[in-house]
């Protein structure tokens, strides 16, 4: 767990992480407190993570222990955002690269491992890593894995992956530090649309296995 | 307008970054010396945010397909124009047909190009800057290559015809050998093992070769971090230092991905990233712990330094125009 | 304060009366001119053939900050060989640097003025030694 509820990652930007348990409920109450701090005065964005919000500010913040007294309180208050998001079906290719090492680590067999994990419908928690990659909530504990030590550079776009109790789809290419376990056409992310993130906090994915190939 | 008749893949067009999207995860992407870019842009007249060529690998040629001015602000890459060197902070005019060459870069590793108005390619998302993993912005969301033409905003700058040059603030302090890094501690810090937190403050890191815009891969004193545990992913910020399971740092930069989950034992302030921008593999870096209201003054610093530059340009320029 | 037209004034009453160095002091200001001393009799020997000399002048008023302190370019010194247009030092107010530029091609045939020494606008900061 954390250690402390607010610190400093940038000059301007702070992050809050109450200590709570990681599920819907609780991610929707970060959804409330991100929307109410994003129109305080001095923030320029309020982003929400898993069970965490990152302030990313106007100017290099001196007074943090009113901004963690202010954060907190909208914590404490339990206000919660209940969204009734869009359900999105997702073709999905079960053919990663460390669909075998996963099922290793789980002690499953890939089957199982892919049953279990297109099973639930998963709710976008948060948006980030990259343009358009949606933290999905909802994974199977029986699949939770460790981050790999080392990250690959460059994985494509459209990769499934897991590490900890999350689960995601990258929206385009680049490093990762989690497990892939398969693949999708589906984008995104496009500037020209507005918004140019496909989904939404609050929105639901369903993956429809199409393939399996560890 | 210029053309590029030869670079090496890596130059992007960028300005100060794309803002308001973050919640999206797009990162602001823009300069990595926010410093050099600011300055170049500030000898040429044009506003802070015009969007200039960053150049990481040299050599590099253009040609100056029409007469204009240009500035180049950063590393010292042996810059000739038309064969005549150039200092590594020059703004001066260019005659139609005359070549820019700049050579390799001996010491820093980023020099910015900057062209009157700033450099002509479409805002997307409210930027200039080049989105490189979404291929979008700058340049056709690409790097440059040979061929590819590049447009002034404007047609003129105010500049005296002999041209000029500026002084810039040190890389290192003088006599020192590391690249100094004011730092904050992070969220992370107080879980890191005793004796990895004092080398992380008191031993220097190398620069390895595997840093980019996205972030720099350090090699030093392995850091152990005595929590166990996967984090949750949260937003982080270019400057902040992760800590992957294998204990060597890394620096994640203006490309970095918006969400990470690797320990952070420090962030590095604003005013101290185009140092790390001006860092080569094999530098070494070593951080030096301030409070938030030291990386406040910092900042105050830094605008009221510019501030001050940008007033003693304006000096020079009513100056130069009396003697013309 | 004196400004730019006090300074200039002086300086050009100083090269009229062959002054080199003139100090003055008043209230809480100093204030030293110096102006830098024209090319060293070693430079000229008499065995020479006929050559010519041009002057590098002072773009401005301000310091002499010298090449290749922190610019990427190789230090100056006499005797080395300058083209048309070469940027041979500066003269710096504050954070501004104006170019001394060659005037001709040459060698350089003066001392490097040191570092921080004074210059108006239009003085002689080096002089080249052409081909006539």
């Amino acid at each position: 767990m954390p250690d402390a509820k607010l610190s400093m990652i940038g000059s301007r930007a702070v992050l809050f992480q109450p200590s709570c348990p990681f599920d819907l409920a609780n991610q929707q109450r970060i959804w409330a407190v991100a929307d109410e701090a994003a129109t305080w005065k001095g923030v320029r964005e309020a982003v929400p993570g898993m069970t965490n919000v990152t302030l990313l500010l106007d100017h290099v913040p001196i007074e943090l222990d009113r901004i963690e007294k202010d954060l907190t309180a909208l914590w404490e208050s339990g206000i919660r955002k209940q969204v009734e998001g869009r359900l999105l079906a997702i073709d999905m290719a079960y053919d990663g690269p460390h669909l075998a090492e996963v099922a290793e680590m789980t002690g499953l067999p890939v089957d199982k491992v892919v049953r279990l994990h297109a099973a639930p419908e998963y709710t976008v928690y948060a948006v980030g890593s990259h343009a358009g990659y949606c933290y999905l909530g909802g994974l199977d504990p029986r699949l939770e894995t460790p981050r790999r030590k080392v990250p690959l550079p460059r994985l494509p776009g459209g990769s499934l992956s897991l590490a900890g109790l999350q689960t995601g789809v990258s929206a385009s290419a680049g490093p990762s530090g989690w497990n892939t376990i398969g693949s999708t056409g589906l984008s995104f992310f496009d500037p020209e649309c507005s918004p140019a993130a496909l989904l939404r906090p609050g929105d639901r994915i369903r993956f429809n296995p199409v393939e399996v190939k560890a | 307008m210029i053309e590029a008749l030869f670079i090496p893949p890596g130059a992007t067009v960028q300005d100060l970054g794309r803002d308001g999207y973050w919640s999206q995860g797009l990162g602001r992407a823009g300069v990595m010396d926010a410093l050099s870019h600011g300055i170049a842009n500030m000898m040429l007249g044009n506003d802070e945010d015009a969007a200039t060529l960053e150049i990481p690998l040299t050599p590099a040629r253009f040609r100056f397909r029409q007469a204009g001015a240009f500035a180049l602000a950063g590393a010292a890459c042996g810059a000739t124009l038309a064969g005549r060197p150039l200092p590594r902070v020059w703004a001066g005019m260019a005659d139609e047909g005359e070549v820019l060459e700049l050579g390799p870069m001996a010491s820093g590793a980023r020099t910015y190009l900057a062209l009157p108005g700033g450099i002509d390619v479409p805002a997307v998302l409210g930027s200039r800057s080049t989105q490189l993993r979404e291929g979008f912005g700058g340049l056709e969301g690409r790097v440059l290559a040979a061929g590819d033409l590049l447009h002034a905003a404007a047609d003129t700058a105010p500049l005296p015809l002999a041209g000029f040059s500026l002084t810039m603030p040190a890389l290192r302090a003088p006599g020192v050998a590391e690249i100094e890094l004011r730092a904050l501690p992070s969220a992370e810090h107080g879980s890191f093992a005793p004796a990895s937190r004092e080398a992380f403050w008191t031993t220097p890191y190398a620069v390895s070769q595997q840093s980019n815009r996205q972030g720099y891969r350090l090699e030093g004193e392995p850091l152990a971090y005595a929590a166990s545990g996967e984090l949750r992913s949260h937003g982080i910020a270019p400057g902040i230092v992760q800590v992957p399971g294998g204990g060597q740092p890394i620096i994640q930069l203006a490309d970095s991905a918006t969400m990470g989950g690797y320990p952070k034992i420090a962030a590095v302030i604003e005013p101290d990233l185009w140092r790390i921008a001006q860092a080569r593999p094999g530098d070494r870096l070593r951080f030096r712990r301030v409070t938030p209201a030291e990386a406040a003054e910092a900042a105050r610093v830094q605008q009221q330094s510019l501030a001050g530059i940008r007033a003693e340009l304006e000096a020079f320029r009513v100056r130069q125009g009396g003697w013309q | 304060m004196f400004d730019k037209q006090d300074l200039t004034r002086l300086l050009d009453a100083m090269r009229a009366h062959g002054v080199g160095a003139l100090e003055i002091e008043g209230g809480d200001m100093f204030l030293r001119l110096v102006l830098p001393a024209g090319p060293a009799p070693s430079a000229i020997t008499p065995a020479q053939p006929a050559t010519a000399t041009a002057a590098a002048r002072s773009p401005d008023i301000g310091r002499f900050l010298p090449r290749g302190s922190d610019d990427g370019l190789p230090a100056l010194a006499p005797g080395h060989a300058v083209r048309t247009g070469e940027l041979l030092g500066y003269v710096a107010q504050g954070a501004v640097r104006a170019p001394v530029i060659a005037p001709a091609d040459g060698t350089i045939a003066s001392q490097i003025p040191e570092p921080g020494t004074l210059f108006g606008h239009g003085d002689t900061v080096l002089t080249l030694e052409t081909k006539p």
